[in-house]
């Protein structure tokens, strides 16, 4: 296996250091010609590029076998300045190791295959030998990612994108949609003269990238779309228990059910949007309707029934735990217009 | 016949001084609406878009119907800071007048249907009554041009000259590639956010490719015949818009686009670099995938893909993805919690 410890920025300097790390590790001569490296024959044959596109915006084309297991590692450094999207469009998976030691796949389907890091994240690649790997990478500067992205006021509702502004460390997987890999493909079959090929590469890039914020945005609008109909859906079936109070409060599974959540869920949300549990709400409404009637003069039987009490003995109980006063005793001390 | 004058510039302003001079010359409002020009009903329909996408450089793109006919006029200023490069994909006659050239006609076919021009030359952009618009039009300064392609004006200062000189104004015939990425602008599926990003790289491709084109000849593969290829990418869209459909077999959409099978087997494969049945798998399984995201049950999104049977769908989507619609929903709403 060869073991390649590596940084990088926007700039070919660091493919040039790149290559010389390569040299040290396998012990042969790499030599970069125009955008290419010229991998060893021992270590690999294919295309191995990379493109000085815009002020802080570069490309990667990796179209090559490996004929040994190469594992490249990232120094990780203390800014979060310079951020990488790699596409990963072989049929062998492509194996990532993250700081925590966890292995991450990037898989040859569509699932998982495109994974976003910041340069403070430590990462390592693994390429399995004799494999065809296709692996496209797009650099980007943070003030790459302001001038194009971050100047746009949907971010403050997106926080993977206050992600980017804060300059927070970053490093997650995404699926690839359909269009994502047709330009990737579209990329690595491009074949234009040297003297355009650059400013072709930029525009498939940019469409590219243009697609992934899309797609990082939509991801969390979705999110908060579909968690609002349900919030929607919650707040009014809790106005409609409250207009038939008379009638028996609905067990926390159907109420979830009625609203198309699960159980956990439909608590989790009744909590954040009432400040109070589901059934402590209803009780609580209960009894100060309750006190109310009774203030007011009501029958005990009455004010049992238009609540939904079917025993008047277990209304007493209830009450009496909840304020320390039977209903009757309630009603002579409070009770108005007497 | 209407006439409206307009003036070049990269800025939002263009826009409102369209909509401003349209108004004057049909008597009803012309007005802006979220980078768009709306028309009333009898002057024209579709869409007349404009999109500042960053400092001195813009886009303009009409996918539109004008039902009244329109001289769009334009006269010479003294300055020659902004330049337009006009691709035209219309299959109906679009005239265009060039100062000192005369009049030609840039739709109908690939003839010509690429015009550069500069501010110092008048033109005018001639639609009949009835006339399906498809235009791109791609205003930059030259500042602009220079930043953004120091590296070509080293390597080939004659294109900088070809391209900058007071005097030039041109037009050549499109190409299939250069057609295929001015779709890509109009095309349905654009993303939301980041538009201008991808607007953006829709025109560099364009720049790249027409540059390209002043440098190096068509060769013979690429000249294919316009009105056939563009039943294909007709044919295509329409398909792709109903989906719930079945999709037609490769028979039936030839003796739609007037071809024969092989023909038409060969065209799309050059057009859309895949095979016509592969195409529609790809499209129908994405979509499946957008439907499922958006919360739509699995039994939905079968019948919305004309399946007629479920375990007919989920084997298809299995072979797509490696995993099943049911699985693929599960894991997208556990996704963030």
């Amino acid at each position: 296996m060869i073991d390649v410890e590596y940084y990088h920025t926007t700039s070919k300097k660091w493919f040039v250091d790149f290559a010389r790390s390569l040299s040290a590790a396998c012990g042969e001569p790499v030599l970069i010609e125009n955008n290419n490296l010229v991998l060893p024959p021992s270590v690999g044959e294919g295309r191995f590029e990379f493109y000085e596109l815009t002020d802080g915006f570069s490309l990667q084309i990796i179209d090559c076998v490996f004929f040994k297991k190469l594992r490249l590692s990232r120094k990780s450094n203390s800014g979060n300045e310079i951020y990488k999207v790699v596409y990963n469009l072989s049929t062998a998976p492509v194996i990532v190791n993250k700081r925590s030691g966890a292995v991450k796949n990037l898989s040859n389907d569509l699932a998982e295959a495109i994974l976003l890091s910041s340069e403070s994240m430590e990462l390592g690649v693994t390429f399995e030998a004799n494999k065809p790997t296709r692996v496209l990478i797009i650099f980007f500067s943070r003030q790459w990612f302001m001038r194009h992205i971050g100047r746009y006021d949907y971010r403050i509702r997106v926080s993977r994108l206050q992600n980017f502004v804060a300059s927070n460390p970053m490093q997650f997987t995404t699926s690839m949609d359909l269009r994502s890999r047709q330009l990737a493909e579209e990329i690595f079959h491009v074949n234009l003269p040297q003297l355009v090929l650059g400013q072709y590469l930029t525009g498939c890039s940019k469409q590219l990238c243009a697609f992934f914020f899309n797609q990082l945005i939509e991801e969390e609008v979705t999110e908060e779309r579909i968690q609002s109909k349900e919030a929607v859906r919650i707040i009014r079936l809790k106005e409609e228990i409250e207009k038939n109070i008379d009638q028996p409060i609905p067990r926390i599974e159907d109420a979830a059910e009625m609203c198309f959540v699960s159980r956990t869920k439909f608590m989790t949300m009744f909590r954040a949007i009432f400040d109070d549990g589901y059934s402590s709400y209803f009780q609580e409404l209960k009894n100060n309707k309750a006190k109310e009637m009774l203030s007011q003069g009501d029958a005990i039987e009455d004010v049992a029934s238009s609540l939904g009490y079917k025993h008047i003995s277990y209304f007493t109980k209830m009450f009496l735990k909840r304020n320390g006063l039977s209903p009757a005793d309630y009603r002579q001390k409070y009770q108005l217009n007497r | 016949m209407l006439e409206v004058k307009y003036s070049m510039t990269t800025s939002m302003e263009f826009l409102s001084n369209i909509a401003e001079h349209y108004t004057k010359a049909c008597g009803e409002t012309v007005s802006v609406r979220d980078h768009s020009l709306v028309f009333p009903p009898a002057v024209a329909e579709g869409k007349f878009s404009f999109y500042e996408i960053e400092p001195g450089l813009s886009l303009c793109c009409l996918d539109c119907t004008f039902l009244k006919g329109v001289r769009f006029r334009r006269s010479d200023t003294v300055t020659n800071d902004i330049k337009v490069l006009h691709i035209n994909l219309s299959t109906s006659p679009f005239w265009l007048y060039q100062q000192g050239k005369g009049t030609i006609d840039v739709g109908t076919d690939w003839k010509n249907a690429v015009f550069y021009g500069q501010s110092n030359f008048a033109s005018e952009f001639v639609a009949e009554d009835g006339t399906v618009a498809r235009v791109i039009n791609i205003y930059f300064t030259k500042d602009w041009w220079v930043t953004g392609n120091e590296i070509m004006a080293q390597q080939y200062p004659a294109l900088t000259d070809i391209l900058l000189s007071k005097t030039s104004q041109l037009t050549i015939d499109l190409d299939l590639r250069l057609l295929l990425a001015a779709q890509e602008i109009l095309g349905v599926a654009l993303p939301k956010y980041g538009l201008n990003l991808y607007f953006e790289g829709c025109v560099r491709k364009i720049m790249a490719l027409f540059v390209n084109r002043l440098t190096v000849p068509l060769a013979e593969d690429e000249m294919l015949d316009f009105a056939e290829v563009s039943r294909v990418i007709a044919a295509k869209d329409k398909i792709l818009n109903e989906l719930d459909q079945p999709v037609p077999t490769l028979e039936q959409v030839a003796t739609q686009c007037h071809v024969n099978k092989s023909k038409f087997s060969y065209m799309f494969r050059a057009v859309f670099h895949k095979a016509y049945s592969d195409f529609f798998l790809e499209a129908k399984m994405q979509k499946a995938a957008d439907l499922l995201l958006e919360g739509y049950s699995i039994a939905e999104v079968g019948s919305a893909l004309n399946y007629k049977n479920l375990g007919h769908f989920a084997g298809a989507f299995y072979n797509y993805y490696h995993t099943t619609p049911k699985f693929y929903k599960k894991s997208l709403f556990n996704k963030g919690k």
